[in-house]
């Protein structure tokens, strides 16, 4: 929705549809600020950004609002499984895990194959220490803390990280044809949020009360939708008895 | 489109919008930004909106050391988590060696158990107050999320003022859900449990 689709929603519901009590410029005041709100609750606005520890330093900084996941990249550094050999998982880099499973054998040609990339997983501060590491030196575990995170063991060198991140807009609508920077399944909730803010205006609080109800419900109703990440389960793939070959 | 601007110029534009004075009239900017500020600090205590981390040193065989912050909530020493426990405890911990293994917090004090016999450097996590915010480019110290609220919170204390209580509960109510709402979403630390990564 552009930022005049926005404004004419919004004004249909405050039922004033050219300026009077709400001028243009307050009504995408209101548009801005609710895009921001939305972004801040559902964290929707969602980015990667690659970061790099410091050698000793616990954390590192990010920006944004909220941390997500952080995975650990090994850039640069790869193993090269033979052509003709038969490559197990347990490879001397310790790169696979301890199985007899074979991941590679074709008889001609070599595959170069990165470290695997590993999701590090997020602890709090109380754990710090109290984790087996089994000698690992490299990051392992996380905590968001303010705008840092926090690693687990403090890095002893410098590790690239991804992380998972979301984030606040940056630029806010000037122009008519402006979009919002959130994803657009969460444009139409700023139009309940700018009537909210109008019903306070008008000094209407119940019905501003109404909006405001409305307004988190929805938000609610997008994040399940959208945001929570819940895997798929064996339950979800496999083939249903109706359909299965005998 | 133009970069999003989280001062306190913007902040008091919206919050004037709710109160209906474009410009201070009734309402004064000094006092508007004394509501900010409050409802900084509201936010800052309630939920531990602003977390910091830093140092502090034990003194040798003294067991209290000062911090400030609202909050103490976590603490460190030579990379691991020292054991929260409560001044009942004291003398009745297992012990393994003469370095400080468990805190509480007691007033602007952790203590440490055992008494630090030397000088040893402690991470302390913390939820900290904010500074204030003095002139119109200030940005408040609590995280971006937080600062949308405020405007509710400057529009209740401002409408209290004017004795206007039902329109001023109102707003607080909003105030209260918006920080109940995203103290939920972005606040806690629920370490990952084999749910999270396991194949199912």
């Amino acid at each position: 929705m552009t930022a005049l689709e926005l404004i004419t929603a919004s004004r249909a519901l405050l039922d004033e549809s050219t300026a009077a009590l709400f001028s243009d410029a307050e009504i995408l005041m209101w548009i801005n600020a609710g895009e921001r709100d939305i972004a801040y609750k559902t964290g929707c606005l969602e980015s990667i950004s690659e970061l790099t520890t410091t050698e000793d330093v616990r954390y590192v900084a990010f920006t944004g609002i909220k941390v997500n996941a952080v995975e650990l990249v090994e850039s640069g550094s790869t193993t090269v499984l033979v052509g003709g050999d038969v490559n197990y998982k347990d490879t001397s880099d310790n790169v696979w895990k301890d199985t007899t499973d074979v991941v590679w054998k074709d008889y001609e040609r070599n595959v170069t194959i990165p470290y695997a990339p590993q999701s590090t997983l997020r602890i709090t501060p109380h754990h710090f220490g109290h984790i087996k590491l089994r000698g690992e030196t490299k990051p392992q575990y996380w905590v968001q803390w303010g705008n840092y995170i926090l690693i687990e063991p403090i890095p002893n060198d410098a590790y690239t990280l991804n992380a998972y991140l979301s984030i606040y807009p940056t630029d806010q609508m000037s122009d008519n044809a402006d979009v919002p920077e959130i994803p657009y399944e969460f444009h139409e909730a700023i139009v309940p949020y700018v009537a909210m803010m109008g019903k306070l205006k008008a000094q209407l609080y119940t019905e501003a009360a109404f909006k405001y109800a409305e307004y988190t419900i929805l938000l609610q109703e997008l994040i399940d939708k959208h945001i929570r990440r819940i895997p798929a389960r064996t339950l979800d793939i496999r083939v249903p008895d109706e359909v299965r070959t005998r | 489109m133009s970069a999003y601007v989280h001062n306190w110029t913007a902040i008091m534009a919206q919050a004037r919008a709710l109160i209906r004075e474009s410009s201070a009239s009734f309402w004064t900017d000094a006092l508007l930004l004394v509501y900010a500020n409050e409802g900084i600090k509201a936010i800052a205590w309630r939920v531990g909106g602003y977390r910091t981390f830093t140092t502090v040193t034990t003194t040798a065989l003294t067991r209290l050391v000062s911090f400030t912050g609202y909050k103490c909530l976590a603490v460190e020493y030579d990379e691991k988590a020292l054991i929260k426990i409560t001044p009942l405890q004291l003398g009745h911990v297992p012990l393994d060696g003469i370095y400080p293994q468990y805190w509480f917090e007691f007033g602007n004090y952790i203590g440490i158990e055992p008494v630090p016999p030397e000088v040893y450097t402690l991470t302390v996590y913390l939820a900290s107050i904010p500074t204030d915010m003095t002139t119109g480019a200030s940005v408040p110290s609590v995280p971006y999320a937080f600062c949308g609220m405020l405007t509710y919170y400057i529009a209740a204390r401002a409408l209290e003022q004017d004795r206007r209580f039902d329109a001023s509960a109102q707003l607080m109510d909003i105030f209260n859900n918006d920080l109940d709402f995203l103290s939920m979403a972005l606040l806690p630390n629920i370490p990952n449990g084999i749910e999270d990564v396991r194949f199912r």
